[in-house]
């Protein structure tokens, strides 16, 4: 490779980095789909890191210790991540993120933190906006938190609440089927002009 | 050995270069001198260290004073250089490091050659270069097939988007380290791509 080949991909990551450096500093995302920056190794640390913290995960679910379970992935959503791991986070990240927080939920949950549990769905459902496979599962989850609280409010004798929770978990259920089917029309329909 | 005898240099005999490194070594560094051959070479040098100098050494240390200040010369003043040379060396000027490396290799070092052994030798004169390198080179090349290349260069590269379209079917619950761990391959493959791309290899 020569000097100037050299210089030349020096400057076009300089140059992809300042223009997502700009589209940030002005409050831009990118929309789901659309090209942002490079693939980078920032990015690929960070799911690094997903991974491991979702095998420590299974390693104690496999165990039966959910509490145990909930801690690296706590970690990992409150830990460093590209872009903050906001909403102006790459959409990997958000999604990763959104993807961890309904594994959360679920296990949260189980261990009877409701609350937490659906913090947790409502923090997933602001990284994943777009109709996807990951905000179907969000909701699917809600669903899952909602039916478990329901069951523990009729069990403690709150009929009232349990209800409400019960119809809360219907409608997410039923949002959740929505979200899925649209991703399945989309992902099926003939693009334009086929025959 | 003169700095002004360079453009006639030639390279020393292969059988010459190890007793030739063996003396800059020892002129660099130095090693502990046995007492006993100390005083022995003090001996043989001076027969009475006390006595007063003779007609002929003094004729002797004047003229090695004036090749020293660089007026005649001494076979001792070359070797004082060279010593001198071999203990403290002086930086190479750009030229003469690449006369004698084209000699040695027998071929002459290009532009290109001493362009990247410029822009890498040092983080400040890279940084420099990046610098000057806009204007000077970056900037018109925009206008030309410069632009072109590095255009096609930044569209080669895998971008960070949406890991959607990577499932086909609805989340199976409990599957999520199997969604992480595939994310993971693929955006690490697309890291690699990307590093090939900017080598310059397809």
């Amino acid at each position: 490779m020569n000097a100037r080949r050299w210089l030349g991909s020096v400057l076009v990551l300089l140059a992809l980095l300042g223009g997502g450096l700009t589209a940030c500093s002005k409050g831009e995302r990118l929309p789901d789909g659309d090209a942002g920056l490079p693939v980078d190794p920032v990015l690929l640390a960070f799911l690094s890191r997903a991974k491991s913290a979702h095998h420590i995960a299974d390693g104690h679910e496999e165990a039966g210790a959910l509490d145990k379970a909930v801690e690296p992935l706590q970690r990992l959503v409150d830990g460093p991540a590209p872009g903050g791991g906001g909403p102006s986070a790459p959409a990997e990240v958000r999604e990763v993120m959104a993807d961890t927080l309904a594994r959360l939920a679920d296990l949260k949950s189980q261990l009877g933190q409701h609350d937490a549990a659906s913090k947790d769905v409502d923090r997933g459902l602001e990284l994943a906006k777009e109709t996807t496979y990951f905000r179907g599962h969000l909701f699917e989850v809600r669903g899952l938190v909602d039916e478990r609280l329901g069951k523990s409010l009729h069990e403690k004798g709150d009929q009232a609440g349990a209800e409400a929770a019960k119809k809360r978990a219907l409608d997410a259920f039923e949002k959740s089927m929505a979200i899925q089917a649209e991703v399945i029309e989309r992902a099926t329909a003939k693009p334009e002009g086929a025959p | 050995m003169t700095r002004d005898s360079s453009d006639d240099l030639a390279l020393i005999p292969e059988e010459q270069e190890e007793e030739l490194a063996r003396a800059l070594r020892a002129a660099f560094a130095p090693g502990q001198l046995d007492p006993a051959v100390n005083e022995a070479l003090i001996a043989a040098a001076l027969e009475d260290p006390l006595a007063p100098p003779t007609d002929e050494e003094i004729a002797e240390s004047e003229r090695l004073r004036d090749a020293l200040a660089g007026h005649g010369s001494h076979a001792s003043a070359d070797l004082a250089r060279a010593l001198r040379a071999a203990a403290a060396p002086a930086a190479l000027r750009p030229l003469d490091a690449e006369r004698v490396a084209s000699r040695a290799l027998g071929q002459r070092v290009s532009r290109r050659g001493r362009l990247l052994v410029v822009t890498f030798g040092t983080v400040t004169t890279a940084a420099i270069a990046i610098a000057a390198s806009w204007f000077l080179v970056i900037a018109p090349a925009l206008d030309g097939d410069g632009g072109a290349q590095l255009a096609a260069q930044a569209e080669a590269l895998a971008v960070s988007r949406s890991t959607a379209g990577m499932f086909s079917e609805k989340f199976e619950q409990g599957a999520t380290t199997a969604r992480v761990d595939r994310i993971a391959l693929a955006r690490s493959r697309e890291l690699r791509s990307n590093r090939y791309a900017l080598w310059g290899v397809r």
